[in-house]
């Protein structure tokens, strides 16, 4: 039967602190323990995947791109950088005066109704947000919320 | 029930419902309550984890949490102590809070299991010393930290859960109430960041009416005019809060207070603001200065904060003088120098600069501070010391601790100007700190001028150094924290001590007797008294005067630790200290747990939820931060401002003044970060002229002695004399370019255009045809004539203008030093100072204009001249003229003689 440890035990054998191994578990790049609060359980398998991300992050990349490398995505291999004399079509599509959107579709992967409904889109909201007397930035707090407050 | 819930755009549920914060101004001490509201949105156990600044130099004296009806407060202990009593009460199902500190000052707070729709008040009480410089105060509230260049973890040293993160689409509502008190209440009240709205209040308040909490009694009983400030409109979590007063006549004060924790030792406690002041006599010189500037146009300071640079640089250029000399430098992933060395304040160099700055664009993407700090230190000053170094930035990167080595290491001072609505205080607090050197900071749209100010007030006053404290008798100081290396006049600085009294305890009668800063001024030999200041009494029931001492002391030591040699006694005595004065530092946390019924417990690991900071307004040019209506004094737009300041300007930068848009072609090329494979001259554009027109179907056709690369470090090509010379026969006269813009469309560099034009016309615009016309002429005489053959110093027609002669030779006199295929360094380097004056060990080319008359370079050139044309009279087998050998025998007289020398140049025969 494979050995298993608690949280305590597991962080030593990783020489990581309780709270960042718990923030990788929290953040889905190592799985959950076997059981939950004080009874949780780790074993061989959470050991190699905190190794994994250790050796990762030394070697400087991003939690985000480690997620992506433990789900076994492929390696990226970083885009070729752009030589002279290759071509690059990108539209600017005039919104108003000082407003433009940046269009790649090739790289953007649009059909062009797609893009024409983008265009519509964002055209349309801009028509809105000059039109109208501009709303708070983003919803404010319910009032019920504060009230409750002591 | 439904429950209310914020969610953002992207209908993420927001997690933290509001900061509200109430602070007290009085004297110098600034304590402020701040309540933040979590509100768990979810149907699941979570835990919040909320990375937030405070200001620099605040102490944080309290947390209390109220969750679930209770209201708890946080104990300081040891962080490993702390970091394990909340896990072990998370995991336990209770909930826990944590506040700890990161290792650029700023907090985080961690909030373990808040239970499904839960709400949690967390309210945090801290003091901070202000100071105040120069008659005036700066408050700034952090209220965000902006997105910062590097790797949070590796350079910024940030636990991975506490990595500070940024969104655009999240929005926290933001209020505030500040009460102002005594003197300040009186003093001009302006806040460049945010609309607030003044209320007089005559009476002493008689109740809280804003939620203070108890422990707001350190400042005392409010007295006399009370103002409160509050916010005109809805305010965010985006910008830093930024309240100044100006007009404030302020003087030393200190306060003393028993330490309750020491009572038994009579051991008192001391605080005193001291602002030194010079006599009248020192305080009126003005030290000439020499000063580095570095600009930051790293990608973050796009949009406001450039523009908020380009003012700050011009009215920095505006206030040199003569007898002053500077150097400008710009980075971002790398750096770029516009001088080679130290220029000496003249109107070329000025003009030069001046146009540089306002060219200045965000385009320079990473923010390589150390790299470039590195690179404009190396920059040779010759025999001007001190020289100080000026930056201009956001301050926004994470790798500080190899900067702040590099600075402390240069022996240079460094002055620094924060840009923006978020900008990160500590980092460049620090580095001022550190290097003996000051801060100021601009908010986007508001003036520059009083900082400016400010700053040359420092970088021209005599250095202020050996400072030291002076007790009464009998009194000697346990410890004494903060006295910095140098003083500034004007300026607060404020030291703590502890002192035995000796007295019994709990007098302080002791402590209440006049203490002296006393100092040496740069140039003086004897120490002067430079301020004093008799201690008020204060009764300090929560210790608070204590605690702030213990802190300053904390600093110190920590700072001492980590300068001569770490170790673990250290240490272990320094956590000690934090905790026994509950003070939140790198050693120690706050932490409170709630113990929950068996019920209530949580049964599972929380899930997550990082509180994301709100992008801070206006950054990297995302919008603009709106100027606040509410104005003491009001301002010209930035840009008539940048050309109301500047000394001369081109003809060509008038035509786009209107726009401010950098588009004319030449400026593009020149200032573009990557360089464009094909000049400026070549691109496919209708606009102009091409120079080598319909023959030139491709770049290859150029011979490449028509090309040249420029040599300003961009590396990009431009037109060469050849090339000029090539088009210049191509085309009639009368096709020929007439202004420097039109110089420009054939392809011209700007420097090249910059030197005829700063250089040779001196700014003056109603020379431009005339210089324009001048260059061609010679470019052309020069690059024809025969391979071999000398050029010949030809005169102009009797009756031309003395001016016209002039220019002429002054075009001539540097083109010399060029052949037909590269422009003459000299013309690269039009602002470069003349070699005699630095270094002899540094090379620079002499500056590019004819000598002026009565020189000895003079007489040699003109002696070389006539050399030249006699010798070409007698390759066509002429005799010269009498007159002329009789000329030379007298230019060669008075180089024998060594002067006077007196060269009569426009004398018809030659």
């Amino acid at each position: 039967m494979n050995p298993s440890y608690p949280l305590s035990e597991l962080c030593a054998l990783v020489d990581f602190p309780v709270r960042t191994v718990r923030y990788y578990i929290q953040q889905g790049l190592v799985d959950r323990p076997d059981g939950e609060t004080r009874s949780a359980r780790y074993d061989q398998r959470h050991v190699d995947q905190l190794l994994l991300i250790k050796k990762w992050t030394a070697a400087g990349l991003s939690l985000d791109r480690i997620r992506d490398l433990l789900a076994g995505s492929d390696p990226q291999v970083p885009a070729l950088a752009r030589r002279p004399g290759s071509i690059q079509v990108v539209s600017h599509l005039h919104v108003a005066d000082g407003v433009e959107l940046l269009i790649e579709p090739g790289r953007a992967g649009m059909t062009p109704e797609q893009v024409r409904y983008l265009a519509q889109g964002v055209m349309s909201l801009f028509q809105q947000i000059q039109s109208a007397e501009l709303p708070p930035a983003t919803p404010t707090p319910n009032s019920t919320q504060r009230e409750e407050k002591p | 029930m439904t429950h209310a819930s914020c969610l953002t755009a992207n209908r993420e549920p927001l997690v933290l419902q509001s900061v509200n914060a109430h602070g007290r101004v009085a004297g110098r001490m600034l304590e402020m309550n701040v309540v933040q509201t979590f509100c768990n949105p979810l149907d699941a156990n979570t835990e919040v984890v909320y990375t937030f600044p405070l200001p620099w130099g605040a102490v944080l004296l309290g947390l209390e949490a109220v969750l679930a009806g209770q209201t708890l407060s946080g104990q300081v202990v040891a962080k490993a102590q702390a970091r394990h009593n909340y896990e072990d009460a998370v995991a336990r199902g209770h909930s826990a809070v944590l506040l700890s500190v990161n290792k650029d000052g700023s907090h985080t707070v961690e909030l373990g299991n808040l239970l499904a729709r839960e709400t949690c008040v967390i309210r945090l009480r801290y003091v901070q010393a202000l100071s105040l410089a120069q008659g005036s105060l700066r408050l700034m509230l952090p209220t965000t930290l902006a997105p910062r260049y590097g790797n949070a973890v590796q350079d910024g040293g940030f636990d991975p859960h506490a990595a500070p993160q940024v969104s655009s689409t999240v929005a926290y509502p933001f209020g505030i109430t500040l009460d102002i008190e005594g003197e300040l209440a009186q003093a001009r009240i302006h806040s460049p960041s945010h609309r607030l709205s003044q209320q007089l209040l005559s009476t002493p308040m008689s109740s809280n009416t804003s939620g203070e909490s108890a422990g707001c009694d350190f400042i005392g009983e409010r007295q006399g005019l009370t103002m409160r400030l509050t916010l005109a409109s809805q305010a965010w979590l985006d910008r830093d809060l930024v309240v100044t007063f100006d007009a404030l006549a302020h003087d030393s004060m200190g306060l003393a207070a028993c330490d309750h924790l020491e009572t038994n030792v009579g051991m008192g406690v001391v605080m005193a603001h001291f602002t030194p002041r010079l006599p009248d006599a020192q305080r009126s010189q003005r030290l000439p200065v020499c000063l580095k500037l570095l600009v930051d146009c790293s990608g973050s300071m796009s949009g406001d904060s450039i523009q908020s640079a380009r003012s700050a640089l011009l009215s920095i250029l505006g206030g040199l003088d003569a007898g002053d000399r500077f150097s400008l430098s710009r980075f971002g992933s790398t750096v770029e120098h516009r001088c080679k060395a130290l220029w000496k304040h003249a109107p070329t160099p000025l003009a030069a600069v001046r146009r540089w700055v306002q060219a200045l664009q965000a385009n320079l993407g990473g923010t390589e501070m150390n790299q470039a700090v590195l690179s404009t230190l190396a920059l040779p000053i010759g025999q001007q010391t001190p020289c100080d170094v000026l930056l201009v930035t956001d301050g926004e990167i994470h790798a500080i601790d190899e900067l702040l080595t590099t600075a402390q290491s240069s022996g240079h001072r460094f002055f620094v100007v924060g840009i923006g609505s978020a900008v990160a205080e500590g980092l460049l607090r620090q580095l001022a700190q550190r290097t003996g050197g000051s801060c100021e900071f601009v908010a986007p749209g508001e003036a520059v001028q009083p900082a400016i100010l400010r700053l040359y007030h420092r970088l021209r006053s005599p250095l202020l150094g050996s400072l030291r404290v002076q007790w009464p008798d009998g009194i000697q100081p346990a410890s004494l924290t903060g006295l910095p290396t140098y003083a500034f006049d004007g300026e607060d600085l404020t030291v703590f001590a502890t002192i035995q009294s000796g007295a019994e305890p709990g007098s302080l009668l002791a402590l209440q007797q006049p203490i002296r800063l006393l100092g040496k001024s740069q140039d003086a030999e004897a120490e002067q008294v430079l301020a004093e200041v008799t201690p008020a009494g204060l009764a300090d029931h929560a210790n608070t005067l204590a605690r702030l001492t213990a802190h300053s002391r904390y600093v110190h030591q920590r700072q001492q630790v980590q300068d001569v040699d770490r170790c673990a006694a250290a240490d272990e005595q320094l956590a000690a200290l934090a905790q026994r004065y509950q003070l939140v530092t790198p050693d120690t946390s706050m932490v409170l747990v709630h113990e929950r019924a068996e019920a209530e417990r949580a049964h599972n690991m929380p899930e997550l939820l990082q509180v994301k900071s709100m992008l801070q307004a206006g950054w990297g040019g995302t919008g603009s931060v709106h100027e606040p209506e509410l104005r003491l004094y009001g301002r010209l737009p930035l840009h008539t401002l940048a050309y109301a300041d500047t000394f001369s300007v081109s003809s060509v930068w008038r035509r786009s003044a209107a726009t401010l848009a950098p588009d004319v072609l030449y400026f593009r090329s020149a200032f573009d970060a990557k360089p464009p494979a094909i000049p400026a001259f070549l691109r496919q554009t209708q606009d102009f002229d091409l120079p080598f027109d319909n023959e030139l179907a491709a770049f290859e056709q150029v011979p490449p002695h028509h090309l040249t690369t420029a040599q300003d470090g961009s590396g990009m090509q431009t037109i060469s004399p050849a090339g000029l010379a090539h088009w210049l026969s191509e085309h009639p006269p009368h096709q020929w370019p007439e202004t420097y813009q039109g110089l420009a469309h054939i392809g011209l560099h700007a420097r090249i255009l910059e030197w005829l034009e700063l250089g040779v016309a001196e700014g003056q615009s109603e020379r431009e045809a005339q210089v324009v016309q001048a260059f061609l002429a010679v470019v052309q005489e020069l690059v024809q004539r025969p391979p071999g053959e000398p050029f010949l110093w030809r005169m102009p027609r009797p009756g031309t203008e003395t001016r016209a002669l002039e220019i002429r030779s002054d075009i001539l006199y540097v083109l010399l030093q060029a052949d037909a295929a590269d422009w003459p360094q000299a013309v690269w380097d039009y602002a470069e100072t003349s070699p005699w004056e630095l270094d002899e060990d540094f090379e620079i080319p002499p500056f590019p204009r004819l000598p002026p008359d009565g020189t000895r370079e003079l007489t040699e050139f003109v002696l070389r001249s006539v050399d030249i044309k006699i010798q070409k009279l007698a390759g066509l087998g002429l005799r010269p003229h009498g007159n002329l050998l009789e000329y030379r025998q007298e230019l060669e007289d008075q180089l024998a003689a060594g002067g006077p020398y007196a060269v009569r140049y426009n004398s018809g025969w030659f």
